[in-house]
C-alpha cells in the first residue's frame, strides 16, 4: 500500500458516515457543527493575529502566535471531520491531527511557566496609578520649578533695582560734585561721566522693562540714550535722527554698544558743530555674516578728534572688546562705522 | 490749580537720590520747597507749601507709603503727583494707579527725563 493510499484511500476503510448509517439528521448535525466550529476557529485566530500586529508593544506577544497557530490547527481538524464524513481521508486526518496536537502540548507547555510572568507585568489599573502618581509628581516638580524660576527672577529683578539705584545715587553725587567744580574742563570731564553712567543705568532700566530680564530690543535704547545726549548738549541747533533696525541684546553687548553711542555722539556733539547748526545721524543695520553696523554720522566740519584724550581710549578699548573694525570716513562731515558681530542672543 | 504755590515737593528717603532730583529740579528752573523721607512728612509740607508738584517714591521710611502719602495730598492739597519708583512689580504699580498719577517714572531718572516729564505735567 502505498504512502498516497494511506493517506487518502485507506483500503477496506469506510466514510465516516457509514457510522452514522448515514442518517440525514445525525450527519447534517455533525457536518454542520463542525462546519460552524471550523469557521470560528479560524476567525479566532484570525483577529488574534491582527491584535498583535497592531500592539507592536505587547510583551510575550508568541505565546499568541502558539495560540494562533494551534487554534488555527484545530480548525483544520473540524473541516477534515466534515470531509472524513463521506470521504475516508483518515490518514490526512490523523496526520492533521498529529501536527494539531504538537501545537496544543507545545502551547500548552509553554502556557504555564509564561502565568507567573504575564502575572507580573501591571494590570491596568497598576498603570493608570502609576500614571497618575508621575503625573502628581511631574506636577509638582513643574511647580517647584515655576516657584524656583519666579524667585530668580524676583532676585533679577532686585539686583537690577539695586544696580540701578546705586547708579542713581553716583550719578547725584556727580552732579553734586559738578555744580561745586569752577574749572571748566573738571565740570566738563564730571559732565562726561554723568553721560556714561546714563547709558549704564539706562541699559538696566531696558533690562528691567524685559520679559526675560535678559535680552531688550536695543532700537527704542539707542533712540533715548541719543537724544539724551544732544538733549544734553549745549546746541539746539542740532537734530539727531535715529534709524536702527530691531534687535535683541543682552548686557555684554549692549553696554559697550551704548557707551560707544554715548562717546560718538557727545564728539559731535562738542566738535563737530563750531555754529551750533547741524545734524547726527545714528543708524544700527544688519549686515552680512551676522554683523551689525554702527554708524554715527555728522555733517560738521569734518575733524576728527580721535587719539587722544579719555573717550578715544574709550572707544578704542570698546571696538576691541566688541571685537570689531571701526572705520572713519570725512565724507561732508565726520562718519564713524562700527563693524560689529551680531549678539549671540540675536 | 488755584492757591497751589509754584514749587516742587520731593518724596524720597534716600539723601543723596533725594538730593540728585532736587538739583536736577533747580538746574531746569524749578524751586523745591522741601524733600520729605517719610509718608507723613510729605503731606504736612504739602499741607504747609501747597505745591504744584509733588515727585513721590513709593517705599518710603516709616508708615505708610508714597501711594498713601499721595491720596492724602490730592484729597486736602491738591497738587499734581509724578511718581518715581525703583519698582515694576505689578502689585507696586497697581497701587500707584489708585492714585491716578499724572505720571509715573522709572529709577534710575537720567539726563532729561525727568525734565521732560515735569514739564509735560506741569503744561497738561
Amino acid at each position: 500500500m502505498s504512502l498516497w493510499n494511506w493517506l487518502f484511500n485507506p483500503s477496506g476503510l469506510t466514510a465516516h458516515g457509514f457510522c452514522l448509517s448515514w442518517a440525514p439528521g445525525l450527519v447534517a448535525l455533525h457536518a454542520g457543527s463542525d462546519a460552524l466550529i471550523g469557521l470560528a476557529y479560524f476567525s479566532i485566530p484570525l483577529a488574534l493575529a491582527w491584535f498583535v500586529r497592531e500592539r507592536r508593544d505587547l510583551a510575550y506577544s508568541w505565546i499568541v502566535s502558539l495560540f494562533v497557530a494551534f487554534i488555527l490547527a484545530c480548525g483544520t481538524t473540524h473541516l477534515f471531520s466534515i470531509l472524513t464524513l463521506w470521504v475516508p481521508v483518515y490518514g490526512v486526518e490523523g496526520m492533521v491531527k498529529a501536527i494539531t496536537a504538537a501545537l496544543s502540548i507545545a502551547t500548552a507547555i509553554a502556557l504555564w511557566p509564561l502565568v507567573p510572568k504575564l502575572l507580573a507585568l501591571p494590570s491596568p489599573d497598576q498603570l493608570r496609578e502609576l500614571n497618575a502618581d508621575l503625573e502628581r509628581r511631574v506636577s509638582s516638580r513643574t511647580a517647584e520649578l515655576q516657584a524656583a524660576l519666579e524667585q530668580r527672577d524676583l532676585l533679577l529683578r532686585e539686583v537690577y533695582h539695586r544696580v540701578k539705584n546705586n547708579l542713581q545715587t553716583v550719578d547725584a553725587l556727580l552732579h553734586m560734585q559738578a555744580r561745586r567744580t569752577t574749572d571748566p574742563e573738571a565740570r566738563e570731564g564730571l559732565g562726561d561721566l554723568r553721560g556714561r553712567v546714563f547709558a549704564l543705568g539706562l541699559v538696566h532700566q531696558q533690562l528691567m522693562g524685559s520679559e526675560n530680564l535678559t535680552t531688550f530690543d536695543i532700537a527704542p535704547f539707542l533712540k533715548e540714550l541719543s537724544t539724551n545726549i544732544l538733549q544734553g548738549g549745549e546746541h539746539d541747533g542740532v537734530t539727531l535722527s535715529v534709524a536702527a533696525c530691531p534687535l535683541q541684546v543682552g548686557l555684554d553687548f549692549a553696554i559697550p554698544l551704548g557707551l560707544l553711542v554715548t562717546e560718538l555722539v557727545t564728539n559731535s556733539l562738542k566738535h563737530a558743530f563750531p555754529g551750533g547748526v547741524g545734524h547726527i545721524a545714528v543708524t544700527l543695520a544688519k549686515g552680512e555674516d551676522d554683523k551689525v553696523l554702527l554708524t554715527i554720522a555728522d555733517n560738521g566740519r569734518g575733524q576728527s578728534e580721535a587719539g587722544s584724550g579719555l573717550g578715544a581710549s574709550i572707544i578704542k578699548g570698546l571696538v576691541a572688546q566688541l571685537d570689531a573694525v571701526m572705520r572713519v570716513v570725512e565724507d561732508d562731515g565726520l562718519k564713524t562705522e562700527i563693524l560689529a558681530a551680531a549678539p549671540l542672543a540675536a | 490749580m488755584s492757591g497751589l504755590s509754584d514749587c516742587v515737593l520731593v518724596v524720597e528717603d534716600e539723601y543723596l537720590i533725594a538730593e540728585g532730583l532736587r538739583l536736577q529740579l533747580q538746574d531746569i528752573g524749578h524751586t523745591v520747597c522741601g524733600v520729605a523721607a517719610t509718608a507723613r512728612d510729605a503731606v504736612a509740607m504739602a499741607e504747609a507749601h501747597r505745591p504744584s508738584l509733588v515727585l513721590m517714591d513709593v517705599r518710603l521710611r516709616g508708615s505708610g507709603d508714597g501711594v498713601d502719602a499721595a491720596l492724602a495730598i490730592h484729597a486736602r492739597v491738591g497738587s499734581k503727583v509724578i511718581f518715581v519708583t525703583g519698582s515694576r512689580e505689578p502689585a507696586t504699580l497697581e497701587r500707584i494707579k489708585l492714585d491716578h498719577p499724572a505720571a509715573v517714572l522709572f529709577k534710575p531718572l537720567f539726563g532729561r527725563q525727568l525734565q521732560n516729564a515735569v514739564e509735560q505735567v506741569l503744561a497738561g
